[in-house]
């Protein structure tokens, strides 16, 4: 899959691009846990941008997950942004919504970082 | 074929709790709004299509017990859970209507929830009754042996006057049974639990319970894949939600209800029945568990429609 990687104000933040299904899960993954681990190097936190990810079945939900259990060790807070009505949708009836941080928008994610 | 739900709750048997009734009796008077009905049909057709199920019904309290009905004079059942005595009453009755005496029971594994209903199995005290038992674990009738062991049930197994066979199936090998070919296969769950597919009259069915999916083991999920592939109706364990079956639950041996609609979506399932309820989970809960897998399923759908059912005890899903 398509993925982009910017840093700002220590932040790691990173822009998958396009549906994550079964047929790119790994990829997602081999992708997010070594950003989660520069982000503990840095010093920041995790910015995942989601604006150009259309949908995401549960074997991408699970990366999600993978990332998180390597954050949290390292006091690596992980952010969603971005995320459009699909997307929330599918956050909400897997629970996920509960597990992640969840912002409108990549400004909106930084600036709470930046509140913090 | 006529798959028939007698026990549809996940490790403990639930049953509906009076406050329960009362919210539920509530909610049927606020929606009938004063109306006045001419007969018991009008009362009956304002609760079958008027309400929400919720109100006017229960997702029901029995533990895992499902009969597959049409291929055969003989009974075929899916696991012994508190459902089986339920069952276990109606065969009576239809054997006296002239229905054979031959009950064929297929063991997803030996776990309390999937045996508790044995003991109470009416059938097993007639000595014109067969059972057949089947099976995964070599241990089934050690399980059913020891649950009426005196420390725990006053009737010994050896009391029972049914002839009894125990057959250990293995993964990979096909059986004929009561007008099915039958296959299974073996799922992750503590001890380990398997999974059935029945072929019969043309259609099939998929009962895949207590059954824990790691999504990373991409060769487990495509056995699976391929064990639903195009099958008609899948019962597919669909106790907790993604994020707890990965999280605070993970390796607790059970599945949730979008990985449940992924595996059908990628087999071609036609039918996807929601099963082993959450016994914390109440009607509301479960209904709204339901409307968001149907949703799902929407937001997923690539190719034909897989439909979404919530099974429950009473339940009758004609193939």
């Amino acid at each position: 899959m398509n993925w982009t990687k910017e840093l700002r104000q220590g932040n790691v933040i990173v822009f998958p691009d396009g549906p994550v299904d079964y047929e790119n899960a790994e990829d997602f993954e081999s992708r997010l846990i070594p950003s989660v681990e520069e982000a503990s190097r840095s010093g920041g936190n995790l910015i995942i941008d989601f604006r150009n990810v259309d949908y995401m079945t549960s074997i991408g939900l699970r990366a999600l997950m993978m990332a998180l259990k390597v954050a949290e060790p390292a006091s690596v807070k992980i952010l969603v942004a971005g995320m459009n009505e699909t997307m929330r949708e599918i956050f909400h009836i897997s629970g996920f919504e509960k597990l992640f941080v969840i912002h409108e928008s990549l400004e909106l994610a930084l600036a709470s970082t930046s509140a913090t | 074929m006529l798959v028939r739900f007698w026990g549809t709750r996940g490790s403990l048997p639930k049953a509906i709790r009076s406050g329960e009734v009362r919210d539920k009796l509530i909610g049927a008077l606020k929606a009938a709004n004063g109306r006045h009905f001419q007969s018991d049909a009008d009362i009956g057709n304002f609760i079958d299509n008027e309400l929400d199920f919720p109100i006017r019904a229960t997702y029901g309290g029995a533990s895992s017990c499902v009969e597959l009905d049409g291929a055969s004079n003989e009974y075929l059942v899916c696991d012994m859970g508190s459902g089986l005595r339920e069952f276990g009453l109606d065969a009576i009755r239809r054997s006296r209507e002239g229905r054979g005496k031959t009950y064929n029971i297929f063991m997803s594994h030996l776990h309390w929830d999937h045996i508790m209903g044995f003991p109470f199995f009416v059938p097993a005290f007639d000595p014109d009754v067969t059972i057949r038992v089947f099976g995964g674990h070599d241990t089934i009738e050690q399980a059913l042996r020891r649950q009426q062991e005196k420390i725990s049930f006053p009737v010994p197994f050896g009391f029972l006057k049914a002839r009894f066979k125990f057959t250990t199936l293995v993964p990979g090998e096909v059986a004929e049974v009561a007008g099915c070919r039958v296959e299974l296969i073996r799922q992750h769950h503590d001890n380990d639990s398997y999974g059935y597919r029945f072929s019969c009259n043309g259609k099939s069915v998929v009962y895949s319970t207590d059954s824990e999916h790691k999504l990373d083991d991409r060769i487990s999920i495509q056995r699976f894949v391929e064990f639903f592939r195009d099958a008609d109706l899948v019962i597919m364990d669909t106790m907790y939600s993604l994020a707890d079956a990965v999280s605070m639950k993970d390796d607790w041996g059970h599945s949730s209800n979008v990985v449940a609609v992924d595996l059908c979506h990628r087999a071609k399932a036609r039918r996807l029945a929601m099963f082993h309820h959450e016994p914390i989970f109440d009607d509301d809960t479960i209904r709204k568990m339901h409307l968001d897998t149907i949703r799902y399923e929407g937001l997923m759908r690539k190719e034909s429609a897989l439909e979404v059912l919530c099974a429950y005890d009473g339940l009758e899903v004609s193939l």
